[in-house]
């Protein structure tokens, strides 16, 4: 049966930047987050929202609306926080990455590159 | 190039974002907002029309930026929300419906009714979608069942008018019979609409007054009145499959479709959908399925009343010339749809109450 807190690259992607973005993780904040950590791809706002619809279906973040403001044209923001189970995917999904990397650095004798920012 | 910088510098999200993204650029144009918000799925509509229009640049912008949101938005929910079991019900009572109208010889063929089944859960299934489930206030819930009397009524006489033009005239008395009969529906329709309003206020009352102080045990209390109700539906339905062939006829089609039913909702009481889910999001989408299944009951049960008022009044009523039989049974349509209508209306704003007192609270 397959484990549904595996997490995909995009899903681990919209994750991190729910988790960086803490109190103020909303779909604009959370999408410019996106952008910025899958630099140089493009991402659609509409892949963002279905993926948190995704990870909220399986429970990794949970989402709530705030109240109406005015510069929204009177209409609340859905804020997102990232639930335990979701910390924990993305633990998970973290050490993957870092055994990957170690394995690749292993192999090519000094793996290393330089982030750009 | 501004933009792009600003959505791509991580330090500028958040409330620095908001405000620059803000400071040069007016509201979108109020057409293109508008018809972007009806492509859009009811639960999602308040939080991303807001977040277009805070990063709003221009309206090339903004429809570009709607383009490439909407589908996957629109798509995703269709996915997640749609309750199959309850659409294929659904699919299985309109075929019977069209069915029925093709054996009275309406000239529907096998591939036709087909097609409009498949339409007719396309409809359903939007419908679900784009639906704005509020329960109406009792002025408007009034002025539905005036403006469905005087409906029917201007239908009434667009038929007649063609009827006299073809036939040159027949017993013009019997058939104003008809026109007459719907008038003293009307008060009826009104009463039971009030009445159903009134019940459906009494339950939110009692429900926001018997509300339990945690989310879980409110969902725990959630599921437990739908297995009783369920349980209860259930057992009526298949009592209902056994007593069906006296009041709408031999068929066997109905009875099978209530049987199916009660088979469904006993097996929704032993196995709950996604487990494994966070519990808000269970929970809402609970609450989303249950609004199609009732969504479907309410008409699983107006069907047997609808083809008895077909099979006793209204087919006698044309092949007889009696117009009055015809008078009582389509009134008698008329307000059974009404009322499943009505019911179903009040069901779905109730549950929709729920949903947004849901999405209001923080997740514990």
């Amino acid at each position: 049966m397959p484990d549904q807190n595996l997490l995909g690259q995009f899903e681990q992607t919209v994750l991190a930047a729910v988790l960086s973005l803490g109190k103020d993780a909303y779909g604009v904040t959370i999408h410019a987050r996106v952008v910025e950590l899958s630099a140089p791809r493009s991402v659609t706002r509409g892949a963002v929202y279905a993926t948190l619809d995704r990870l909220e279906d399986k429970g990794l973040v949970a989402s709530w609306l705030s109240e109406p403001s005015k510069e929204r044209g009177g209409r609340a923001r859905r804020y997102y926080r990232m639930e335990k189970s979701g910390e924990q995917a993305l633990r998970e999904s973290a050490k993957a990455a870092k055994r990957l990397y170690d394995t690749l650095a292993r192999s090519w004798k000094g793996l290393a590159w330089k982030t750009q920012r | 190039m501004e933009d792009a910088a600003l959505e791509r510098d991580p330090e500028k999200c958040g409330a620095v974002f908001r405000k620059t993204a803000r400071q040069n650029y007016g509201p979108p144009p109020a057409l293109l907002e508008w018809a972007v918000e009806r492509l859009l799925p009811m639960p999602a509509r308040e939080s991303v029309m807001g977040d277009l229009r805070e990063v709003y640049r221009g309206p090339w912008q903004y429809l570009c930026e709607a383009a490439r949101t909407v589908p996957r938005i629109a798509a995703g929910h269709a996915w997640r929300n749609a309750n199959l079991p309850a659409l294929g019900l659904n699919g299985a009572l309109i075929w019977l419906c069209l069915a029925g109208l093709h054996e009275k010889g309406e000239g529907l063929s096998a591939v036709t009714i087909a097609f409009a089944t498949l339409a007719g859960i396309a409809a359903l299934a939007l419908i679900q979608m784009y639906g704005d489930a509020q329960r109406p206030t009792g002025a408007r819930a009034i002025k539905g069942a005036i403006w469905t009397v005087a409906l029917v009524m201007l239908l009434c006489v667009w038929n007649f008018g063609l009827k006299y033009q073809r036939s040159g005239g027949a017993d013009y008395l019997l058939e104003f019979g008809m026109l007459q009969s719907l008038p003293f529906v009307l008060p009826v329709l009104g009463l039971l609409r009030t009445g159903l309003l009134l019940q459906s206020d009494l339950q939110a009352e009692r429900l926001a007054d018997d509300a339990p102080p945690t989310l879980e045990d409110e969902h725990r209390a959630f599921l437990a009145a739908v297995r009783r109700v369920n349980g209860i539906e259930s057992a009526a339905l298949i009592a209902g499959a056994c007593l069906l062939p006296a009041l709408t006829g031999p068929g066997l089609w109905l009875p099978a479709i209530f049987l199916v039913t009660a088979a469904y909702l006993l097996t929704q009481n032993i196995v709950q959908p996604g487990q494994g889910a966070g519990l808000h999001s269970r929970y809402r989408r609970q609450l989303q399925t249950r609004r199609q299944l009732r969504h479907f009951l309410s008409w699983l049960w107006a069907a047997p009343f609808l083809m008895a008022a077909c099979r006793l009044l209204v087919w006698p009523g044309y092949e007889e010339g009696r117009a009055i039989l015809v008078a009582l049974g389509s009134s008698a349509i008329v307000s059974i749809c009404f009322l499943a209508r009505a019911a179903d209306s009040e069901c779905a704003g109730l549950l929709r109450e729920r949903l947004a007192r849901l999405d209001t609270a923080p997740a514990a």
